[in-house]
């Protein structure tokens, strides 16, 4: 254990083998001609991922999903965030709000997609709004329950110190908040994905769902899972992202 | 070098919910004076801290410091609480920076050296042990040289050295600073050692102000004893029975 710990480059490594392991056995699985019909072998997919590479076809589908997700992350997060903002510090505001946000939580981002494409059509803003639909309630709810749970005894604190309203919110609420704040964003970073993909799938005219269907229209198995493998990435990509931000917001916390 | 405020305690009454905490407290305070409030656990001592703090406003009488009556808040006056509530986000001379609108970073170094942190500065409190977090809120009390300062069991966690460091520390501060000193503790020795007077608070009244007239310092100083032994008497008078009456035939 001591060893590892020491060991920058090993810890780095480490967490990549069991992914290398299940190609490794994937592509096992594939040495027979005959079962690449239903499962493509490793090297067609990165041939494919070439060529598409090549055509820009991959880069502008990455680019088109990439930019939804983040999008309906942005819309979502930023209203989740300023209303878990206002009705943790206001009372009065929560009693108004309160009551139809968790109303509207019950609802899964999924069971809305009739109804978006009915408003909006397939295009951009369905999915838009979907993907901040989605992420708009884990942050509400932390940023919310963040504010709440601010230490009485520092805000008693600041008041001994004379701290003016915007100092307390900047030198005690918020920062206290952060951390769930950002367990929030980790959340909705899954959520987001999650609700494009099915989106994407459903309805579409771009982006790497749209290449998943039409793949499967046509039986090429090895667009299929190179879609699948481009979500994992994006995935831990957001994640890794996520947890950057986290370290550095959170330089404080004994790790 | 900041001369401390008076600080006059008239008739002061405070309820919780129908009941009496405070009743008729009367307190007159020296400018410069260093006192110590005891009494039970419950007897009212945070609530009179607070009052004077501003912090809560009382039902019947009023509070002076420097013969002006206290409203709200008042920036002369700091509080040192049990716990350091320092802002874990924050290096400790950030923290130390709380207590004082001079944006000089000499001065927050300055306090610093003074408490004997200095090398700690840019450390977050999660590293620092509970004596030096103390004291590093002690710094944050001092920085804006306060007039009056209120001290509210601030060393009741602390373990018995480190709690004969802190009060040596803020003795020498006091002498050097001079302002008025009001600590709450329920640690008899530490009054005697620290205090000028011990008002002895019991069910919301004053019933005793003992003079404490040792030389200073007095952290090894023998005559403790007697002092703390009288005060000890008063306090415990009411709960147990006077031994000498086990002897009446
Ligand atoms: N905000 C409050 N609301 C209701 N009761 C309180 C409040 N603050 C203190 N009390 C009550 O007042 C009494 C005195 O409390 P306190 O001043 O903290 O005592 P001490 O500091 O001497 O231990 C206690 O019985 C406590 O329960
Ligand atoms: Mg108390």
């Amino acid at each position: 254990m001591k060893y590892i710990k020491k060991h920058q480059a090993l810890r780095m490594i480490i967490p990549w083998l069991v992914p290398l392991l299940l190609i490794f056995f994937w592509y096992e699985a594939t040495l027979h001609p005959s079962d690449t019909l239903l499962l493509p072998s490793p090297s067609e997919v990165v041939d494919r991922a070439i060529a598409m590479l090549k055509t820009g076809e991959l880069q502008n589908y990455i680019f088109v999903s990439t930019k939804r997700a983040f999008m309906g992350f942005f819309i979502g997060g930023l209203i989740g965030f300023v209303l878990g903002l206002i009705n943790g510090l206001s009372v009065t505001i929560n009693l108004f709000f309160n009551t139809t946000v968790q109303m509207l939580r019950n609802i899964p981002a999924l069971a809305i997609i009739p109804l978006m494409i009915i408003w909006f059509g397939i295009g951009e803003e369905m999915k838009v709004i979907l993907v901040a639909f989605g992420v708009f309630f884990p942050i509400y709810a932390n940023t919310y329950h963040g504010i709440k749970s601010v230490d009485q005894d520092l805000l008693e604190m600041g008041s001994v110190y004379g701290f003016s309203r915007f100092s307390m919110f900047k030198n005690i609420i918020f920062p206290s908040a952060l951390s769930s704040i950002l367990v929030g964003v980790r959340l909705s970073l899954g959520i987001m994905w999650l609700v494009l993909i099915a989106a994407e799938t459903v309805a579409t005219d771009a982006g790497i769902g749209y290449m998943a269907m039409t793949a499967r229209g046509l039986m090429q198995m090895d667009k299929v899972v190179l879609s699948i493998i481009l979500y994992a990435l994006l995935g831990k990509l957001s994640d890794v992202l996520a947890s950057i931000v986290e370290k550095r917001c959170l330089r404080w916390k004994k790790i | 070098m900041t001369e401390g405020f008076s600080l006059a305690i008239h008739s002061i009454e405070k309820n919780f919910d129908q009941v009496k905490v405070l009743k008729k407290i009367e307190m007159t305070i020296r400018a410069g004076e260093f006192v110590a409030i005891v009494g039970h656990s419950g007897s009212g001592k945070s609530t009179l801290l607070r009052l004077i703090a501003g912090l809560e406003e009382s039902d019947e009488g009023e509070i002076l410091i420097d013969q002006k009556k206290v409203q709200g808040i008042n920036p002369q006056v700091r509080y040192l609480f049990q716990e350091p509530r320092l802002l874990p986000w924050k290096t400790v001379a950030a923290n130390v920076q709380l207590g004082t609108e001079e944006q000089d970073s000499r001065v927050v170094l300055d306090t610093l050296e003074k408490i004997g942190l200095a090398d700690k500065k840019d450390i977050y409190p999660d590293k620092l042990s509970g004596g030096q977090k103390q004291r590093v809120s002690l710094a944050r009390a001092l920085i804006g040289q306060p007039r009056i300062l209120l001290l509210d069991e601030p060393l009741g966690a602390l373990d018995a050295l480190t709690r004969m460091e802190m009060q040596n520390l803020i003795e020498s501060i006091w002498v050097e600073q001079r302002f008025t000193a009001v600590l709450v503790t329920h640690d008899v020795e530490e009054a005697v050692t620290l205090a000028d007077r011990v008002f002895i608070i019991e069910d919301g009244i004053v019933i005793e102000v003992v003079e404490i007239t040792l030389s200073r310092p007095r952290i090894v100083s023998n005559d403790k004893t007697y002092f703390t032994n009288a005060i000890l008497k008063k306090i415990l008078r009411k709960n147990q029975p006077d031994p000498a009456e086990d002897y009446v035939i």
